[in-house]
């Protein structure tokens, strides 16, 4: 049983970030930070974030909870045309959750955690790491998705590369190590993605920079800040592998 | 490809030859394949034999062997996988005998002139996928049932009915049984006939029954909408998308 309050905005983004690759989500109540994990149907991307209570207006949870929501739900009310700042949720009932957001009050019926697994995030060894201004990254996304499906990161010390090949058409986007907002990288990587999946999570980032952490043909691990530093997501992407 | 090992015009020996290094004594599985002309004997479930014509002999690496004509699909003689062949020279000819043991069967294969022949390691480890089979349709109408119509229950997959298995068996949002008659390509009148004989199955004589009866396909001709309006039954057109899986997407299951 809790109560807490939290930014309007800042439920949104989390609620944003999770919904382009689930519907549902298991959230895990602790007394001191809110997190979850998921995983889409097709175990291509995984979102796993972390809010500390210090993201929050009010948080007062005593005891570990685990709730599944679904989120169109949440999306549904963060969609009501309100200027509310904040919104409260409040977890008295079994199976309910009680969404206050100023005079206006929901209460929601809660899906069954024992059907939802935990998600296990796979142990990556990730060695290069970018940190690259997320409005770059949002600029080669936008460009790409005229001319191809999908989007090859690569680095090398020098710096690092979006590159979108079409049947007619190639896009890249080359970001030199002056650039970036850092950069270590000690030999060439490169890994292609899927640009759906890829889009669907630079655009859900908000904050101003992005770390970016990747392989040779192998999964690329996102990380963003959320709520100031209270709050921390990361995306993992699996790779394609690319045709010869 | 692997190795792909070819002669232009050989003789017979030449031929002879050139499958037992190439094919034979080879330590991987290659497939051989033989133009020329010939003539082909067969003696199994039934006898047959074939005089002189050009054909092409194909024996693959699972000793399926197959021998095509110029045209038409289907093979004029084969064997299935699990057949062995051995290579000789008969009365001047370069023969080749299939035996499927298990089957007791056998067919005989007799060059007299060859034109080409070739021995390859074929490299191929993908398999087929099909989609857009009428289970396809089954299984997205059962995930979703509102696809058909809102507040539409799905209770049944297959059920029995004296003339057949329906393919779906649900209940309308008042309640009302619903037959659904999946195709997956035009309705025919034969379909039209099936559903109206399911709906008369479940109505047991009472003709004052009320039960719905649908057919689902992707496309359904004015003659059939007409048939199935007198009939007292409905229609959906319901298309779907072909989507075949994307084998070069890892998941993340697999690091």
């Amino acid at each position: 049983m809790f109560q807490v309050t939290i930014k309007t905005d800042y439920l949104r983004n989390i609620v944003d970030a999770t919904s382009i690759l689930v519907d549902e989500i298991k959230l895990h109540f602790t007394p001191d930070q809110v997190y979850a994990r998921a995983v889409d149907p097709a175990h291509v991307g995984m979102v796993d974030f972390k809010l500390k209570s210090e993201a929050f207006e009010e948080y007062d949870v005593k005891e570990d909870v685990d709730l599944a929501v679904d989120l169109d739900k949440l999306k549904s009310m963060l969609k009501l045309p309100s200027t509310e700042e904040v919104i409260s949720l409040i977890y008295e009932e079994e199976g309910q959750l009680v969404v206050h957001m100023g005079n206006l009050t929901r209460h929601m019926s809660l899906l069954d955690t024992a059907d939802m697994a935990d998600t296990k995030i796979p142990s990556l060894e990730l060695s290069t790491e970018i940190v690259v201004k997320t409005a770059e990254v949002y600029k080669g996304v936008k460009a790409s998705e005229a001319v191809s499906d999908h989007i090859a990161l690569s680095a090398n010390p020098e710096g690092f590369e979006l590159t979108a090949q079409g049947d007619t058409d190639t896009v890249s986007l080359h970001i030199s190590k002056d650039q970036l907002v850092s950069l270590k990288c000690k030999e060439q990587v490169r890994s292609l993605f899927s640009l759906d999946y890829f889009s669907d999570m630079v655009k859900s980032v908000k904050s101003e920079s992005l770390k970016i952490y990747l392989g040779n043909d192998y999964p690329v691990k996102m990380l963003f800040e959320l709520a100031g530093d209270h709050g921390e997501v990361a995306y993992l992407l699996a790779p394609r592998i690319e045709s010869e | 490809m692997g190795v792909v090992e070819y002669l232009y015009g050989p003789g017979v020996e030449e031929t002879l030859d050139f499958v037992v290094r190439q094919v034979v004594q080879s330590p991987e599985k290659r497939v051989l394949m033989v133009l020329g002309s010939c003539q082909v004997r067969y003696q199994g479930r039934a006898r047959s034999f074939l005089d002189w014509g050009e054909r092409i002999l194909i024996v693959k690496e699972d000793g399926t062997s197959i021998i095509h004509q110029p045209s038409g699909r289907e093979p004029v003689n084969w064997q299935p996988h699990g057949a062995r062949a051995t290579y000789l020279l008969q009365d001047r000819l370069f023969t080749v005998h299939v035996v499927h043991r298990k089957n007791r069967e056998r067919m005989a294969v007799s060059f007299k002139k060859i034109e080409m022949v070739f021995a390859a390691r074929m490299d191929d480890r993908a398999r087929v996928q099909i989609v857009g089979m009428e289970r396809d349709i089954v299984d997205k109408i059962m995930e979703n049932p509102e696809l058909i119509e809102p507040g539409l229950r799905i209770t049944q997959r297959e059920k029995k009915t004296r003339s057949g298995l329906i393919d779906l068996f649900g209940y309308d949002r008042h309640h009302v049984p619903v037959v659904i008659e999946v195709k997956r390509s035009q309705a025919t009148i034969s379909a039209a006939q099936q559903l109206r004989m399911y709906v008369t199955d479940l109505k047991r004589g009472n003709d004052k029954a009320r039960i719905r009866g649908i057919l689902c396909t992707p496309r359904i001709p004015e003659m059939v909408c007409r048939l199935l309006d007198d009939y007292g039954l409905e229609y959906r057109e319901f298309g779907w998308q072909h989507q075949l899986f994307d084998d070069q997407q890892t998941s993340l299951e697999d690091y």
